[in-house]
């Protein structure tokens, strides 16, 4: 055989005019088929709801391209998964443009005869394929041991239904599928590529370094070179097949993640969540109650789910025995979605009994209910997929039928006729006050450098009180000029609006807007992380705009310039709770360490801190019901987490309700006795005690 | 099947009222108002016989202006019509006007079933619902639990609750009248939205002069005096230990002849 010296291979070696002839055609009827299922999916996301704002900016087509080459999401909460999917990423990005190089070389500039897939190009072009299409294996290798490990995200196991009255074999079946599928391509494409090695030994082709080795394996088996030749041409079909298969399948399986994903993350709101969507006008009821209500953003949340179970074991609900999984919510919606809209896969999740108790609505109120909306799933989940502001619409709807617990109406009720969730009288909100051996200045009649939004818990809980004045007491002692609202303060309505009381949030944010209003202030600062969420993301779009902050924010700064000077630094092991609205919500998580360093705490981390902080339970409302989940609570589960740490006294938290939570976690938690629940501004006026003395 | 329900618009008990210089009403400033608990459950029946046997439930209010908000709550439960009988001297504790106009809207509309809350949380009276069926010469059933209508909808079989937990059972004929117990089935939780969406719902108003009923004019009775309640018992907190709490508890309890 001759053999030309510049660098390169035929396309169709060997091959008739009618097996070319085949060739594309079965290209054309695979790429038909695979345009067919886009289009169903593009048509189901068409007829979805408008979208007001999908946040879709160049700077947002940047960071996701970033986000996407760095895989930094992927890799986040599970580091070998996250390289795994690097592998296989790359691998399969470089066998597709090495795929499509070919083709315009072949198919598009050869029409003119002019050719560059030669020579040194050539060469470099076969090593990097075999380089990557190698990543591809090994990525793919690792993905199904994991899959078919015994973690607890792969077993598809939902929390809202009785095991054995439905079935997820085709869950596992498309898994199974995708990832045999993709290996396949692999292998026989180097395969193929060692059969004509063998068949043909151009020296050049050491460049196709996995080929070229195989060859010689193969070689050494006793292959003979003419029976590589022969057996070249149908393994190089069967690659050709598989390939083909493999378009054809993309839409209809959860290989549809490579291109519905890129989209689900460049059109994600930057503030899903924490400013959550206003009530549409164009809906029949106040919040989600028929697929027709959700957007085609909506809808395309729900494809983009890769099954990961990122969030299913992030989710404090999950662990603790309730019914909800976000994981599941999202793949239940997306099964009834692909069911009444079309544009789906071809493997679905099978009923085998009937348990439809979800009451006219979606998804059943004992799911929806379950979520503290901690974020901690759209924190995990790698696709920008947004769960709490689908379960907030959902229980918008619940909410306008009555459908909650007798507890959460109560609070409601009170919240509607009293403006706080206690019920008391407003007169008695700033009772705390008059403990005090001063007075606060009361911001609606002199003006103040700090308005201080002081919240329902940090105001009526008796067992809080105390630490609402230290509050007050390091603020006067240090010379801040701070007031507050008085009787004119209600709840912020964070919660009430997590909680699906569409009205009754804005009834709050009316009046809570109008007490602003006839404050003068520079800045507000709250003791309540929730609060402090709703003032600074939901309350702009009202009218409120103010700048907001923490108070460690504004302690940190105070003990840092020296205007708070620490006397008596503590010298004691804390660990730190981040409270979800402080981590994830409005991203404060340095200021209480640096409040810590500077105090003489010696912090000890648990292993869930920062934005992977684990929710106590009671956020989103779920502070005012009363359904208990079947496992051990989330806020006893932490407690615990914080006692497999050595020698800790301290378990630190900056959010009146925490102390709540953890004060009761560490009465009930066995062996959790030594553990001193303590918010962060009671450690610090023990650190400086001899400058500012406890005068309550 | 055509119901009706009576609702009163009440102070609500979140803030302590304030009894007025004249010792003969209480001070309506810094009052919030609400619609009476126990008119509520009866909304709430008369809405699952509305469900069950078909029909329409009209809500009526007699009070002042405000009492209007009564209504808003009764519409955003998904009552069918909202009537308001004005009466701006009374403060809705005349039960002998409300009486003498229940009755006129009731002959004027027509009816099956009344039904009333037990009592309405301001003066606990519990009188209203029996003296309009007394005035309508129709049986009426005190703090009723249950009712089931029969299929001709001519009787009902009606359960009441009696001391101690027992139960009696009635059979009634219709139409007649019910005082409602409380928590005869669940209030459901009505949302803001949808109260402020009732507020554009349309109230039927009619006037005690269109009525011709006097403001007073029935009524023999007038308030003397309101007091305050008296400090009767004592609160003390016992801190400490629970060992030690116990301790002290007993000494007290010996210390004032209960043990
Ligand atoms: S917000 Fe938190 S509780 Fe709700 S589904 Fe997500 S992880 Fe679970
Ligand atoms: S929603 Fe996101 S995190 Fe959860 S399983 Fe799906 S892809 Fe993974």
């Amino acid at each position: 055989m001759e053999y030309s010296i510049v660098p390169a291979r035929e396309i169709f070696r060997h091959f008739s005019v009618l097996s070319i002839g085949i060739f594309y055609l079965t290209a054309l009827i695979s790429v038909g088929i695979f345009a067919y299922g886009v289009w169903l999916r593009v048509a189901k996301y068409r007829g979805g709801r408008a979208v007001a704002q999908h946040g879709l900016t160049w700077a947002r087509v940047r960071e996701t391209a970033l986000v996407v080459l760095s895989h930094s999401k992927l890799r986040k909460r599970n580091a070998l998964a996250g390289w795994a999917h690097v592998l296989i990423f790359f691998g399969f990005l470089t066998l597709l443009a090495g795929t499509i190089t070919i083709w315009i070389d072949h198919d598009v500039l050869g029409l003119f005869g002019i050719h560059f897939w030669k020579g040194v190009f050539y060469l470099w072009f076969s090593a990097t394929l075999d380089l990557m299409g190698l990543a591809l294996l090994v990525g793919l290798a690792i993905m199904a041991a994991r899959r078919w490990s015994t973690q607890p995200q792969f077993d598809y196991s939902r929390a809202d239904r009785k095991a054995g009255t439905y079935s997820r074999l085709g869950y596992v079946r498309d898994d199974t599928i995708f990832l045999a599928i993709l290996f396949l391509i692999g292998a026989t494409g180097f395969v193929t590529e060692a059969l004509r090695i063998l068949a043909d030994r151009p020296d050049f082709e050491v460049w196709s370094f996995v080929g070229w080795q195989l060859a010689n394996g193969l070689s050494a088996v006793g292959l003979s070179r003419a029976d590589a030749n022969q057996l070249h041409f149908y393994c190089w079909w069967l690659h050709a097949i598989l390939v083909f298969t493999f378009i054809a399948y993309i839409p209809y399986s959860k290989a549809i993640h490579i291109l519905v994903d890129s989209a689900n993350l460049l059109v994600r709101d930057p503030v899903a969540g924490k400013r959550l969507p206003a009530i549409s006008e164009d809906v029949a009821g106040l919040g989600y109650q028929r697929l027709e209500d959700l957007t085609w953003k909506d809808r395309l949340n729900l494809d983009a789910c890769t099954k990961c179970g990122r969030c299913h074991v992030a989710c404090p609900a999950r662990a603790g025995g309730w019914q909800l999984s976000p994981r599941d919510v999202i793949l239940d919606l997306r099964e009834q979605a692909e069911a009444k809209l079309g544009g789906g896969s071809l493997l679905h999740e099978t009923s085998l009994a009937h348990d439809g108790s979800a009451g006219g609505g979606l998804i059943k109120p004992e799911v929806l209910w379950a979520c503290t909306t901690c974020m901690a799933c759209m924190e995990a989940c790698p696709v920008g997929i947004e769960h709490v502001p689908l379960i907030v619409q959902m229980r918008r709807n619940l909410v306008e039928q009555g459908v909650m617990e007798p507890n959460l109406q109560k609070t409601l009720e009170k919240i509607g006729s009293s403006g706080n969730s206690f019920g008391e009288a407003a007169q008695n909100r700033a009772k705390w006050t008059q403990a005090l051996p001063f007075r606060i200045k009361d911001a609606r009649k002199e003006p103040v450098e700090y308005l201080w939004f002081v919240g329902d818990y940090a105001s009526f809980d008796p067992g809080l009180q105390e630490i609402t004045r230290s509050v007050a007491r390091i603020l006067h002692r240090t010379g801040v000029d701070f007031g507050i609202l008085y009787e004119a303060e209600q709840n912020s309505g964070n919660d009430v609006r997590r909680v699906g009381e569409e009205g009754l949030f804005q009834m709050l944010i009316e009046n809570n807007l109008a007490a602003l209003g006839q404050a003068r202030f520079k800045e507000i600062i709250t003791t309540d992380p929730h609060t402090y969420n709703t003032l600074k993301f939901e309350y702009p779009e009202f009218g409120g705009e103010y700048r907001v902050r923490h108070y460690t924010e504004l302690l940190a700064e105070l003990i840092e310039s020296g205007r708070i000077p620490i006397s008596h630094p503590l010298d004691a092991i804390a660990t730190y709770h981040d409270p979800c609205n402080l981590s994830r919500y409005t991203e404060v998580t340095d200021a209480p360490r640096a409040i810590m360093q500077a105090i003489g705490i010696k912090l000890i981390e648990m292993p869930r801190n920062r934005s992977n902080s684990f929710c106590c339970g009671a956020g989103g409302g779920r502070i005012w019901m009363a359904s208990p989940g079947s496992e051990e609570r989330p806020s006893h589960q932490r407690m615990r987490e914080a006692l497999e740490l050595p020698d800790v006294k301290y378990f630190v938290v900056a959010c009146p309700k925490d102390v709540v939570m953890f004060r009761e976690a560490a009465a009930a938690v066995q062996g959790a006795g030594h553990i001193q629940v303590k918010e962060m501004i009671e450690l610090v006026e023990m650190a400086i005690s001899e400058t500012v003395p406890a005068l309550s | 099947m055509k119901i009706i329900t009576f609702v009163k618009h009440v102070p609500s008990s979140g803030a302590t009222p304030r009894i007025a210089v004249t010792k003969r009403g209480i001070e309506e400033e810094g009052l919030a108002y609400e619609a009476n608990e126990t008119d509520l459950y009866a909304i709430e029946e008369a809405l699952y016989q509305r469900f069950v046997h078909q029909g329409t439930v009209t809500a009526v209010t007699i009070g002042p202006r405000r009492a209007q908000a009564a209504l808003h709550v009764a519409y955003a439960k998904g009552v069918d019509h909202g009537i308001h009988v004005l009466t701006e001297g009374s403060h809705g504790t005349d039960t002998a006007l409300n009486v003498a106009a229940a009755a006129e809207v009731v002959k004027k509309q027509g009816f099956d079933l009344i039904f009333t809350g037990i009592q309405a949380d301001d003066d606990l009276q519990g009188l209203f619902g029996i003296a309009l069926a007394e005035h309508l010469g129709i049986p009426v059933i005190s703090a009723v639990t249950q009712v089931n209508v029969s299929a001709d909808k001519k009787t009902a079989v009606v359960t009441r609750e009696l001391g101690g937990g027992y139960k009696e059972e009635f059979e009634v004929d219709l139409p007649c009248l019910c005082t409602v117990q409380f928590g005869i089935r669940p209030v459901r939780y009505s949302s803001i939205m949808a109260i402020v969406k009732a507020r554009s719902r349309k109230i039927e108003s009619m006037s005690l002069e269109a009525m011709k009923i006097a403001s007073r004019q029935a009524s023999r009775m007038s308030i003397a005096e309101l007091s305050y309640p008296e400090n009767s018992g004592q609160c003390q907190m016992l801190d400490g230990a629970p060992a030690e709490a116990v301790r002290t508890l007993v000494a007290n309890l010996v210390e004032k002849g209960v043990i």
